[in-house]
């Protein structure tokens, strides 16, 4: 009787341990992003086709902050805020108060936004975007007729 | 071995076999599409067998359909699901969803080729499932 409650109490020791590392690293991962990264949004999840095939619908990406309007350049893909949320899309007009953007497979250019809106860019590793493909779909199907 | 274990390795084995039947049974259609350089280029292949979207230039679609028709006594689940690097491109116009006895339903299978596309052939699978709802 009193082995098989030490079992039992060893194997409830074992779950409570495995919970919490677990919780430690959906906590943790985040924050830890966030501080190595240095922006407040450290992943993003593609929910739409608009950067293909660069970006594909239900990728996760990672986004590096920036400081200064000069860190953003020609070319880079960033993600910034509007009033729809939040827009990931090319950069192909760098002017002197505002920059222009356009999604690689979309036809018309976006609306010029300001500096001050950009939140970060998409982190990229010898030209290519670090990205994990299918983790973002849970925020695809959540955002689901939102966008 | 117990009873329990017999039972579930019973259980594990039919569940095998349904699923080892659903992917032999299911309808599995090549799709390709052969990206072309210009500007309102459709180069239209009327092959029945696989969904082929033929020539097609940047900022250009088309519209490919497939007839289900459920002639047995009990209704069934359709799924569809793509693969391969054409899937990105193509959209299923409907999708999950149940097919009654005795109807029909034409799917959709819908092309748009945005201005990103490199010019080359893009190719892939759609594997449509058809699942008999018996409860």
């Amino acid at each position: 009787m009193k082995q098989k409650t030490k079992k039992l109490l060893k194997s409830l020791i074992g779950w409570i341990l495995y919970v919490g590392f677990l919780a430690g690293l959906i906590y943790g991962i985040p924050r830890g992003l966030s501080y190595l990264l240095k922006t407040e949004y450290p992943m993003a999840a593609i929910t739409s086709g608009s950067m293909w095939p660069v970006l594909k619908k239900g990728d996760l990406i990672l986004i590096k902050g920036i400081n200064e309007k000069e860190e953003i350049k020609l070319d880079d893909v960033i993600v910034y805020r509007n009033e729809k949320g939040f827009t990931i899309h090319r950069v192909i007009k760098l002017n002197e108060e505002t920059l222009v953007t356009k999604g690689d497979a979309n036809n018309v250019k976006d609306k010029p936004i300001k500096y001050e809106d950009v939140i970060g860019k998409l982190l990229v590793m010898n030209n290519k975007p670090l990205r994990i493909p299918l983790l973002g779909m849970v925020s695809v199907y959540i955002n689901k007729g939102k966008i | 071995m117990s009873k329990i274990k017999k039972i579930l390795i019973v259980i594990g084995g039919i569940l095998a076999l349904l699923v080892v039947i659903q992917l032999v049974n299911a309808a599995k259609y090549s799709m390709v599409v052969n990206v072309v350089e210009g500007e309102n280029i459709m180069g239209i292949n009327p092959l029945a067998e696989r969904l082929d979207f033929g020539d097609l230039s940047r900022n250009n679609g088309m519209t490919r359909y497939v007839t289900f028709k459920s002639a047995g006594g009990t209704p069934v689940y359709i799924a569809a699901f793509k693969f391969g690097e054409i899937s990105d491109l193509v959209k299923i116009d409907k999708n999950f969803f149940t097919l009654n006895s005795g109807e029909e339903v034409k799917i959709a299978f819908e092309i748009q080729i945005p201005p990103s596309a490199e010019v080359k052939q893009y190719s892939g699978w759609v594997w449509i499932f058809r699942i008999p709802k018996i409860i």
